[in-house]
């Protein structure tokens, strides 16, 4: 996907190339934002954050994702409360990512849990957002995953390296190469194709090669699912 | 010619205990637009908090607690007077008659909207201070 702006249509974001995720350059445009919640109060709650940041339109307001067609409004961004909802974790998300194709999902829940933390980036999304934070911190996450980067609540990470130290596993990522093993942590730290290859010095065909190399050592396809194997694996 | 004047009561005081502290923010400004003082909110219960500052309102969700009835049988009994209001996912009927008879004045659901809210908390007649 090209560089595409919208010129005298300011609600209309920009989408720019990231590798593999479109994002939005918040410079430039609003991030259209949709909310799956399924408690009303909490839902205006948070519409109301979001409502007060410049940086965002609310493209609408759901209890559950749908279960099937497409929800109004084009959303960039998906913003789903996971607790509250009445199926399991991976039909949820499934569902926003069917409803809302294209856009990136972020999960919002009051657990601390490293495996559901897990299961929800296995399952799609972009984020893990712990609902004890501040409303600004949400924001700052949203925003983050808007311009292409994921999110994972920093102590729930922490927990998930300390398990894996315990066990002591390091399963696959010893396949790596050290190139290949530096392209993946910049990976898990959120950063697209172009901004790895500045980092390293590489030139972006490159940097997507040995992006194809890691999904294939890891038998992965998301970079989200690459960006858990980094953290299993303590590169990061 | 001859003036009546009432003193204004004092504001009811508000509590709020919530572990989702994303949500606080917006349960405070709710109860404050009612005239509410909210006094204190916190992601956990502290008894010894609580009785010190015996609010008149206590707004108090659930869905983090470990076992809510328990707890809620506990804040009665410290807050005899208050008015206990639990907000919770669970759209449980029976779970609510059952919090009803163990202590709370009123259950607010998943698809209760903030007029059900300020009702719960704030009968009709009952708003002091606005």
């Amino acid at each position: 996907m090209n560089l595409t702006t919208e010129p005298g249509n300011p609600s209309v974001p920009a989408i720019r190339d990231s590798g593999d995720a479109p994002h939005i350059d918040m410079s430039t445009a609003q991030v259209r934002i949709a909310i799956i919640e399924s408690q009303v109060l909490f839902a205006k709650a948070l519409a109301g954050i979001f409502a007060e940041d410049a940086a965002f339109v609310l493209a609408g307001d759901f209890r559950t994702p749908p279960a099937d067609g497409v929800l109004p409004g084009a959303p960039d961004v998906v913003v789903v409360d996971l607790d509250g909802q009445t199926v399991d974790v991976a039909q949820t998300l499934a569902g926003c990512a069917r409803a809302c194709p294209g856009a990136r999902i972020c999960a919002l829940s009051m657990h601390l849990s490293p495996e559901l933390m897990q299961r929800c980036l296995a399952s799609g999304a972009e984020a893990y957002i712990v609902k004890d934070i501040s409303p600004a911190e949400l924001v700052r996450a949203v925003k983050m995953v808007a311009e292409g980067q994921s999110y994972v609540d920093p102590r729930v990470a922490g927990g998930l390296l300390r398990k894996r130290s315990a066990n002591g596993g390091k399963p696959d990522i010893m396949e790596l190469s050290v190139r290949e093993a530096e392209v993946l942590k910049l990976i898990a730290e959120g950063l697209a194709n172009k901004q790895i290859s500045a980092r390293l010095h590489l030139s972006e065909k490159t940097v997507k090669n040995h992006v194809s190399r890691i999904f294939s050592k890891l038998n992965i396809s998301a970079r989200t699912q690459a960006a858990v194997h980094a953290i299993r694996s303590g590169i990061v | 010619m001859h003036v009546l004047v009432t003193p204004r009561p004092p504001a009811k005081r508000a509590a709020i205990i919530e572990a989702q502290t994303l949500f606080v923010p917006y349960l405070v400004s709710t109860l404050r637009r009612q005239g509410l003082d909210v006094v204190r909110a916190a992601p956990r219960i502290r008894c010894r908090s609580l009785a010190r500052i015996a609010p008149d309102v206590l707004l108090v969700g659930v869905d983090e607690l470990r076992a809510p009835l328990v707890t809620l049988r506990r804040l009665r009994r410290l807050l005899p007077g208050a008015r206990i209001v639990l907000f919770t996912h669970s759209a449980d009927r029976a779970w609510a008659v059952l919090a009803r008879a163990v202590g709370a004045n009123a259950v607010v659901g998943p698809t209760d909207d903030e007029g059900d809210l300020v009702s719960a908390c704030v009968p009709v007649c009952a708003v002091a201070g606005g």
